[in-house]
């Protein structure tokens, strides 16, 4: 299966090279689209094909997988580093081929969880299922940060490396401003499902903007950007404490 | 569902299949005229070809065979100082009659130009008095050399028994301070039956010198010199920077605003502002724009003038600009009332990509440019720019001169036709067919996790 994969992906990126010769993005995506599909094909197959599929449930769907999860892992976080440049269209936030091969990993990935936690996939022993959804929610948060990153460099004109983007403060606003969004969400999320533990994750990700705040951004206080991102990340924070309080404790039930 | 995948595979592989050209798709073409054999040629562009082709990235030239089949090429951007390499230069010089050589003199009018090349000397008494007796000095002038020089070849005429003179050089930047160059030298010619000396060389220390002058320390039977020839160590390379001049499209005089057209995607390395009348001084923006319906942008904020000062003319120095390929320039005057209504003129400097072609096929090569409407990627390029810097010396590459252009479609290749760009329709397909695959997974993934209760 994985030679398959392999050779799969190896054959259409050099056909993609053809059709789109100079564009190198759209060679690259491949190595991440083609595995992610394979994922999607194992899943849907996984009650279809009697063999060998059905036959051999956690060779095929289950700890059969886990290798191209991980690979897909590794490749967002790669990828991240990737200017993201879908020349010969524009550059639109995440309806762009990078981005959106990056997402569907991640929305594949996600899938493959729940239905390992659904019992619909045979379990594999040695992945614990709650630290696997834990990783996967950082890797999305990269890619998250890395969004906001391509957009500052399309838009603001900001050099993609990690120095220059690292002391642009338009970049350094507009994360402030995306992961208070971002901790606003979780923390709604939180409030409505009664989760403390993902309530105080979001609280987490609020105290680390405001640390950043005062020890990065406020290094330049006088930039516009900055201005915006502190009048905005201080409007957010009035918000989140009026609609998402702290779910109260869990009660212990008496017998 | 197999057999429509297939047709819709194709139809894509149709959309996005490079096609094959042919030189009379293509405004004009230059016979290229080669002399030794070789498998890789190389051709400093000429400026008809800027001239002549539509894309900025000069992605509309093509070297085509005497088949009409396109060739592998690439154009490489000139590095400075990479002309022709000469080891040696002739320098020009001037007999001069009175004691001491000053341009405050009143026994001496020199003229020199802006850029500080000696164009006239003349003594008090005229050129009609000048002879070997009479000439005190030669005024050598190395200005426009921009290298040390390592050694200085004399020749001389007078006596033809032979000669054995002492000399002494000096040297001044400004033709004001003269400081020893060379305090003592001899200049020999001798012949003795079989035997013969000669030593016409004279080594200089390493500086860099713009005039020179040269003294007899003797009186008597001077002698004429009729050559000076300057010898370089490290090879001399001349510039291979050309100035041209723009055409003025547009004036707008009440805002002392004028635009002017280079008439080509010319890479713009410095600006000069010839101004129409004497001593005028100026204070301009300059901006450019690669076409006329895009938004000026600043280049640079600079002063030019031309002065005269007791007849010695003191102009600006050209600005250096960022290196660009903008074709529409435009200068602002900061007030309206530094240059009168005469017209100035705006000089760019520019200088010639090289291009690399393989001698695929026969000759004779045709070298095509201006097609608006060819989009091929020359994805070849990189490879052949990778074997250039790698494999292949310098040695290897033959060169080719440009001949005579011949027209190809003529100018109706340089209008844009107008297609349905069937590649980005295709591509923007793609990715919406993407975008709703994903939405759909994230609903279907959200109520799943629904049903399972959340995290």
């Amino acid at each position: 299966m994985y030679l398959y994969v392999f050779i799969c992906t190896w054959i259409i990126a050099d056909f993609v090279n053809y059709l789109l010769p100079g564009y190198r993005l759209w060679e690259e995506i491949i190595w991440g689209l083609i595995p992610a599909f394979g994922v999607m094909k194992m899943m849907y197959l996984r009650d279809r094909v009697s063999w060998p599929v059905m036959d051999f449930p956690q060779s095929y769907v289950g700890k059969g997988l886990l290798p191209i999860i991980i690979y897909l892992g590794v490749w967002i976080i790669f990828a991240c580093h990737n200017p993201a440049d879908p020349k010969p269209l524009p550059y639109l936030p995440i309806v762009n081929p990078l981005e959106l091969v990056q997402l569907f990993s991640i929305i594949i990935t996600l899938n493959w969880l729940s239905l390992i936690k659904q019992e619909e996939i045979p379990k594999i022993n040695s992945l614990n299922l709650s630290y696997a959804f834990n990783l996967v929610a950082l890797i999305a948060f990269v890619y998250i940060t890395s969004v906001v990153a391509h957009a500052v460099h399309f838009y603001a004109g900001v050099r993609f490396d990690e120095y220059t983007m690292f002391s642009s403060e338009v970049f350094q606003a507009s994360i402030s401003i995306v992961w208070t969004l971002l901790a606003f969400i979780v923390m709604c999320f939180g409030t409505r499902r009664q989760f403390r533990k993902i309530w105080f994750v979001g609280a987490s990700l609020l105290s680390i903007v405001v640390i950043k705040l005062f020890l990065i951004d406020l290094a330049d206080s006088g930039g516009i950007a900055r201005i915006v991102s502190f009048l905005t990340v201080g409007v957010l924070v009035l918000v989140i404490g009026y609609f998402s309080p702290i779910p109260p404790k869990k009660k212990a039930t008496v017998t | 569902m197999k057999y429509i995948l297939l047709i819709l595979l194709i139809c894509a592989v149709n959309v996005f299949a490079v096609e094959n050209e042919s030189m009379h798709e293509y405004a004009r073409g230059f016979e290229l005229n080669i002399e030794q054999q070789s498998a890789i040629y190389k051709i400093a562009l000429p400026g008809a070809v800027y001239k002549t082709a539509t894309k900025k990235d000069l992605s509309d030239i093509r070297i085509f065979n005497q088949d009409n089949e396109p060739v592998p090429h690439v154009i490489q951007q000139s590095k400075m100082k990479t002309g022709t390499k000469i080891g040696s230069l002739e320098l020009p010089f001037f007999p001069i009659a009175s004691e001491k050589i000053n341009l405050a003199s009143s026994a001496l009018d020199i003229t020199v130009t802006s850029e500080g090349k000696v164009v006239r000397i003349q003594s008090e008494g005229g050129d009609s008095e000048l002879n070997q007796d009479t000439v005190k000095h030669y005024l050598i002038d190395a200005s426009h050399i921009n290298t040390s020089i390592d050694s200085i070849d004399f020749k001389l005429s007078g006596l033809e028994s032979g000669y054995a003179k002492a000399f002494r050089l000096d040297y001044s930047n400004d033709l004001n301070q003269w400081l020893t160059l060379v305090d003592y030298a001899t200049l020999t010619e001798l012949k003795y039956g079989q035997h013969a000396l000669k030593n016409t060389r004279v080594n200089l220390p390493h500086k860099n010198i713009k005039y020179i002058r040269f003294t007899w320390l003797n009186d008597v039977d001077r002698l004429a010199i009729t050559s000076v020839k300057a010898n370089f160590k490290d090879e001399y390379l001349p510039d291979n920077q050309y100035w041209s001049t723009s055409k003025l499209i547009n004036k707008k005089i009440d805002q002392a605003t004028y635009v002017f057209d280079t008439g080509g995607v010319f890479n713009i390395e410095q600006i000069d502002i010839e101004l129409p009348e004497d001593n005028t001084l100026i204070d301009v923006i300059i901006e450019s724009r690669a076409g006329n319906d895009l938004p000026w942008v600043k280049r640079l904020n600079g002063v030019f003038y031309k002065l005269y000062f007791e007849e010695l003319e003191l102009t600006g120095k050209p600005v250096t600009v960022s290196s660009n390929k903008d074709r529409y320039w435009q200068i602002r005057f900061q007030s309206t009332d530094g240059i009168g209504n005469v017209e100035p003129v705006l000089k760019y400097a520019w200088r010639p990509n090289y291009l690399y072609f393989l001698a695929r096929g026969n000759a004779p090569y045709i070298l095509a440019v201006g097609n608006a409407n060819t989009n091929i990627n020359n994805h070849v390029a990189s490879r052949l720019m990778n074997v250039l810097n790698q494999d292949v010396g310098n040695e290897m590459v033959g060169l080719a001169k440009v001949g005579k252009e011949i027209i190809l479609k003529g100018d109706s290749a340089l209008v844009m036709q107008k297609t349905l760009p069937w590649q980005r329709i295709a591509l923007w397909g793609i990715l919406i067919v993407g975008v709703i695959v994903i939405a759909t997974m994230v609903i279907r993934l959200a109520r799943n996790m629904e049903k399972t209760g959340g995290s």
